[in-house]
């Protein structure tokens, strides 16, 4: 049986960084494992125009686009066939798959792992920014992100204190208890160590 | 940045009083969510600009697209105050700003700009002052949560 392709699904509520620290993961990515390292990159928005897309075609990249819906309820259907057809298509060694803002990373995976020959792994950011704004209205929806991370990243930290970072994590445990934390900045250069611990490599 | 009138095979009045060209669709997918699609194109001063929002879950989502006349030009800084007066009437209507981003590319220059919330400073890169004409890509998309549609969609016209 050949080797499954590494499927990385960055996901996080809207505005938590998810681009932002992507571009930072396939630029590490490039440092560490050179120019040929083959990384495909899946944008989902839930919207009809994908900003997203443009800023990462800008760094140089090639990206799929799944638009007007969200591949964890609306989309589902057409997951798991884009991820074969990237898969045989270009060969890369790592599929980041980058989610809208309201998508609950767990139906996912059990789809791409169910259907699809690829192992699964799932970061989950967190905006520290606006954690305490609507940890409560959208509890549901972000215990939905968070619940199924091996990995959550909680960024913006550094537009809070660290009471308030602790009160984050102790409210992320509640929803997660054993995923590692990562505390990062994605407006600045992440720590080597961060992006590898999100990566899992 | 203000609306021009236009009349087209299918006008509709809004509550703020312009008139523009519209459709509506939807669909029923496998497991149960809603979606009520809606486009429209509203005329400010020398653009175009395409709307069309839709519902997901508890979310609603307005994409625009600007369509800078031939000639006239769109300055990139002019789209980040509109992103802050639209977080600001959705803060108001007590919605909660998922994300509003907005993105310019011309002759291979792009900016890109976030607001995640009223009263944070957004956050850019590129050069604001960017002048986007007639050939360049300009779009804006305004997610939020604990609103509908068809309020953040006046609120997005209302705000252009």
């Amino acid at each position: 049986m050949a080797d499954r392709t590494k499927v990385l699904i960055l996901s996080g509520f809207l505005g938590s960084g998810k681009t932002t620290v992507l571009m930072q993961l396939i630029a590490r990515l490039r440092d560490v494992n050179g120019p040929d390292f083959k990384i495909a990159i899946i944008e989902n928005e839930i919207g009809s125009a994908s900003v997203d897309s443009s800023i990462i075609e800008d760094a140089g990249f090639s990206v799929t686009e799944m638009l007007s819906g969200c591949v964890c309820c609306t989309l589902i259907g057409q997951l798991v066939p884009a991820l074969q057809k990237l898969d045989e298509e270009l060969e890369p060694q790592l599929i980041i798959l980058e989610a809208t803002g309201v998508a609950t990373p767990g139906t996912m995976r059990d789809n791409i792992e169910k259907y699809g020959n690829f192992t699964v792994r799932v970061a989950t950011l967190v905006d520290a920014s606006r954690w305490e704004r609507i940890k409560v209205p959208l509890q549901m929806l972000l215990t939905g992100q968070l619940e199924p991370a091996d990995v959550i990243c909680v960024n913006k930290v550094d537009l809070i204190d660290e009471a308030q970072l602790a009160s984050i994590e102790s409210s992320v445990r509640e929803m997660n208890a054993s995923a590692p934390i990562v505390r990062v900045s994605a407006a600045s250069p992440i720590a080597a160590e961060n992006i590898d611990a999100i990566l899992g490599v | 940045m203000s609306h021009g009138h236009e009349h087209h095979h299918h006008d509709h009045e809004h509550e703020h009083g312009h008139q523009h060209d519209h459709e509506h669709g939807h669909h029923h997918d496998h497991d149960g969510h809603h979606h009520h699609g809606h486009e429209e194109t509203v005329r400010v001063d020398h653009a175009n600009v395409l709307l069309e929002a839709h519902t997901h879950e508890q979310t609603a989502t307005v994409s625009m697209t600007f369509e800078p006349d031939p000639d006239a030009t769109l300055v990139f800084g002019d789209l980040v105050s509109l992103m802050q007066k639209i977080a600001e009437a959705i803060e108001s209507a007590g919605g909660i700003v998922g994300h509003i981003k907005a993105y310019g590319k011309q002759e291979g220059d792009f900016v890109h700009a976030s607001v995640t919330a009223a009263g944070l400073e957004p956050t850019y890169e590129g050069n604001l002052d960017m002048d986007l004409g007639n050939e360049a890509t300009v779009q804006l998309a305004a997610i939020a949560l604990l609103i509908d549609q068809d309020r953040l969609l006046d609120i997005c016209k209302n705000a252009l």
